[in-house]
């Protein structure tokens, strides 16, 4: 079988300023007739109807264009990237790129929706009332716990509030004080760790056996009457389900602590496992992974906070209520651990989860976990027989994978100088936006994290694969190319950009104005 | 204009390496590079090094390198076409004092790196002459590779060498030189010394990620590992504070003197002893209660029994595994082989009282669990 052709990509460069360098004083969009005189009349003084605290007392700093800069300036910039819809987005490892239907983009864009306020009555609002009542329902179903919260932002603010969950369950019990320390793998994602840690808990990270996943006898060692919980991705980044996952959590009930499962790796499991059967008292979903949703710049993320009926009361406020006849929003918070965001969370991701879980079914959620270990495993397969330089680690122990695999480009190094980052520039050469290597620390050496979820094609897994290939032999032959890549860029490599120097980043105009003197 | 050039030292080890393939076990000593070549070992070191300079040649044009004469660097730099300046002259058998009046010679030069090519034993001499004041990078050539200042593979060091060549941000960390002790070594007997420490570069993928994950700095894990030691250190209670500057970091953020190679003891947050030896420890043991604070030796992962002699046998024995705190930043546990620290005391009864699992504070409050066998 002939490898297909590789694309010869190059990105655009326009060379573009930022918005605020393209100002012309006086410049305007739109010119509307001042009609001020002939309406104070009608609406009389207006300014004075509001509070001299909130009042401007210059007018903002805003760039003044045209309407076609406008539209120019930022079609040149959507042309300097490379998206998750013009790229086929494999390397972006436990980010779960999938086709984001844009069916879905017509519900939340619909003024419907859109021009909601969540000040609105609910009895003007029953129709988003019940959609977040019915996705509730169908989220319990899917993780098998009893009571969902769609507030958290992210994967790590669901995080975050499954620990602020936890802590005030061991408050209410007056175990606080005892309770300092939370149990996790050094493969979990690495909020698993960080949000703990914020809420006050000592933690304590498990490292993989030959196995690929933590001894039972290591997490014996490390539990205690300190424990408070357990926070574990299953399966890991490395494709890795970790078989005695039930035991564990055995481990630390038995303790009396608790288990919350990071279910941001789910992809591979619709329809074949839930966060229940895994004893899980809470757990969390992305929906702007798993469910479709865009995620990053492209859409709001959302996370659905999954709890037992035990802790259902400590979820964030408000929550959506049915009397029978209409849908209400509870604000009532005597237990809950409060806001974590504003108002019912991202709505629009919901609207879009909702309408991606519905247009499949049950069936058809379960064909989407088997497709994407389906499409893993093709890759995998080819990968390790025909790219020369990459490894996996625990090969033998755990020759078949969930929905990713963590490969190591460690022999390609010691053989060619090569490193896993020199590959990963390389492959924007061919129209692939970068791959994610690896969370935090990287105990897997030159690490490289794909993911083929369900909405590749075999035809697309094998054009990435190909560049793969053709960068390995690259490597082995002609090391100065990929050593020197990206070659089809606006620029080679960016020099002097470490975000640990805080200090040189702008992220405002007014910051970048400071920095250079112009302030 | 003439384009600013990049500089970079080098220093080839010629005999470095030698003994390894005759099953010598080292090449430190005229009397064994004698018997190495009595039993047909020829150069390695500058084979190695040319594998990691030939990374360097799409960007010869920019580059000087700063070396010294005929075998120790000049000969290869000039076979590779790569331009070159001999600051030191050495003699037609060189010795480890040439190795280190070619790096006297050479820091003096505005180099963003010294790459050299060798093992140990080089590394040794190099760490006495230039310590921690220019970044040194080790191209693995000897038969002793213990420090964690080399690179994976003479191709790494040379990758990791091109980024500095184009300029491109790389960061550099405290990392252990250490040696075995040959004479022992030969014997089947296992000693080592930490001998101190240089300044090494990352390397590239491991910084890319770190940018990628925002993940906080080497310095940042130290500075949250003190502040948790300092909150948990008790009054009254003898600390003795391992030898190497991670283990410091509670002597630098208490503001307190230290002796980096050595083993000192606080108490109430102040110093009572610096650089003690082993008698003495074990009187501050018999004294009162001790708590131990120690890292592990980065790469190979000895926590006693390697260059912490102090630490003896009856000084473990008596404080108890209860009573030691491991501490390290992630980066050196990541380089630590199998995730699995090792301990080799002299008695075994204290090293398997020590096995099993031990947690290691690496930030505030957080702790990688670690085997130890």
């Amino acid at each position: 079988m002939s490898d297909p052709k590789l694309r010869n990509f190059h990105e655009a460069q326009w060379d573009e300023p930022i918005i605020f360098e393209q100002s012309v004083p006086g410049s305007r969009s739109m010119l509307i007739p001042d009609v001020s005189k002939e309406a104070a009349p009608v609406t009389g003084e207006v300014s004075g109807l509001m509070p001299e605290s909130l009042k401007r007392s210059k007018k903002p700093a805003l760039p003044e264009l045209g309407q076609p800069q406008v539209l120019r300036h930022y079609l040149r910039l959507s042309q300097e990237t490379i998206g998750q819809d013009i790229n086929i987005d494999i390397g972006l490892g436990t980010c779960t790129m999938k086709y984001s239907p844009k069916i879905n983009e017509q519900f939340v864009r619909s003024p419907k929706f859109a021009e909601m306020h969540p000040y609105q009555d609910d009895d003007t609002a029953q129709g988003i009332l019940k959609l977040i009542y019915d996705f509730e329902q169908i989220m319990k179903e899917i993780s098998g716990l009893d009571a969902v919260s769609f507030q958290a932002g992210g994967g790590g603010q669901g995080i975050y509030a499954n620990a602020a969950v936890l802590k005030k369950y061991f408050e209410d019990r007056g175990e606080a004080d005892k309770r300092t320390q939370i149990i996790t793998t050094i493969l979990s994602h690495p909020l698993n760790s960080a949000a703990p840690a914020t809420k006050g808990f000592e933690v304590i990270s498990l490292y993989p056996d030959e196995n690929g996943y933590p001894s039972l006898e290591n997490l014996k060692a490390v539990v205690s009457e300190k424990t408070a919980g357990i926070f574990i991705t299953n399966p890991e980044d490395t494709g890795v389900f970790n078989p005695i996952i039930r035991q564990f959590v055995d481990v630390v009930h038995e303790a009396g602590g608790l288990c919350v499962c990071d279910m941001a790796d789910y992809n591979g499991l619709f329809g074949l496992v839930r966060a229940k059967e895994l004893g899980a008292d809470m757990c969390h979903f992305n929906l702007h992974k798993a469910f479709a949703s865009p995620h990053a710049c492209m859409g709001p993320g959302c996370a659905a906070q999954c709890v037992s009926a035990e802790l259902e009361k400590y979820l964030p406020r408000p929550r959506v209520r049915f009397d029978g006849t209409r849908y209400y929003t509870d604000y009532e918070d005597r237990d809950s651990v409060g806001k974590i965001r504003q108002f019912h969370g991202a709505l629009s991701a919901v609207i879009r989860a909702y309408s991606w879980v519905m247009s499949l079914g049950t069936e058809g959620l379960k064909a989407v976990g088997e497709t994407a270990i389906l499409n893993n495993n093709y890759m995998m397969k080819r990968v390790l027989n025909e790219v020369r330089g990459i490894t996996m680690s625990w090969a033998e122990e755990a020759p078949n994978r969930l929905e990713q695999v963590r490969y190591s480009f460690e022999t390609m190094l010691k053989e060619t100088g090569v490193s896993a980052e020199h590959v990963n520039r390389h492959m924007l050469d061919f129209g692939f936006q970068r791959f994610f290597p690896s969370h935090h620390p990287l105990i897997v050496p030159e690490p490289y994290t794909p993911e083929p979820t369900e909405s590749y094609s075999k035809a697309d897994i094998d054009e990435y694969i190909a560049a793969l290939k053709k960068i390995s032999e690259e490597a082995y032959s002609t090391p100065e190319v990929v050593l020197t890549a990206p070659h089809n860029g606006p620029i080679s490599v960016l020099e002097n950009d470490h975000i640990e120097t805080v200090d040189q980043l702008a992220v405002t105009w007014r910051s970048y104005k400071k920095q250079h003197g112009k302030a | 204009m003439e384009k600013h050039k990049i500089c970079l030292g080098l220093i080839v080890n010629p005999i470095a390496g030698m003994g390894g393939k005759v099953a010598l076990k080292g090449t430190d000593g005229r009397e064994i590079l004698a018997a190495a070549r009595a039993r047909g070992a020829v150069p390695e070191a500058p084979k190695k090094a040319e594998r990691a300079l030939k990374k360097l040649l799409p960007y010869a044009e920019n580059l000087m390198v700063y070396t010294a004469s005929g075998q120790m660097g000049e000969a290869l730099c000039k076979d590779l076409g790569l331009p070159c300046e001999s600051v030191y002259e050495s003699g037609k058998e060189t010795t480890a004092e040439d190795t280190m009046r070619a790096a006297d010679a050479i820091r003096k030069f505005p180099i963003k790196v010294l790459l050299f090519a060798g093992g140990d034993g080089t590394a040794r001499n190099i760490c006495q002459v230039v310590g921690e004041t220019v970044p040194v990078l080790g191209i693995p050539a000897g038969v002793k590779i213990q420090s964690a200042v080399f690179g994976l593979s003479p191709e790494a060091s040379g990758a990791i060498t091109a980024l500095i060549a184009r300029e491109n941000p790389v960061s550099v960390s405290s990392r252990e030189v250490v040696d075995l002790n040959e004479d022992d070594y030969r014997t089947g007997h296992v000693s080592a010394k930490l001998y101190g420490f240089m300044q090494v570069p990352y390397e590239p993928a491991y910084l890319q990620t770190m940018k990628q994950s925002g993940f906080s700095s080497e310095n940042d894990q130290l500075g949250g590992i003190a502040v948790y030691l300092e909150e948990k250190m008790e009054p009254g209670v003898y600390y003795a504070i391992g030898s190497g500057s991670t283990a410091k970091c509670i002597s630098k953020r208490l503001g307190i003197e230290y002796e980096l190679l050595g083993v000192d003891i606080i108490r109430d947050k102040k110093l009572i002893a610096k650089d003690v030896t082993e008698e003495e420890l074990w009187n501050y043991v018999q004294k009162g209660k001790l708590r131990i604070i120690v890292s592990p030796i980065g790469g190979q992962g000895f926590l006693f029994g390697r260059g912490n002699h102090q630490f003896s046998s009856r000084v473990l024995s008596a404080v108890g595994k209860e009573n030691i705190t491991v501490i390290a930043p992630e980066s050196k546990l990541i380089s630590i082989s199998n995730h699995t620290l090792h301990i080799d005391c002299t008695d075994e009864a204290v090293n398997n009282s020590l096995h099993g699992y031990i947690n290691i504070l690496c930030g505030y409050g957080y702790f990688h669990s670690f085997r130890c066998c």
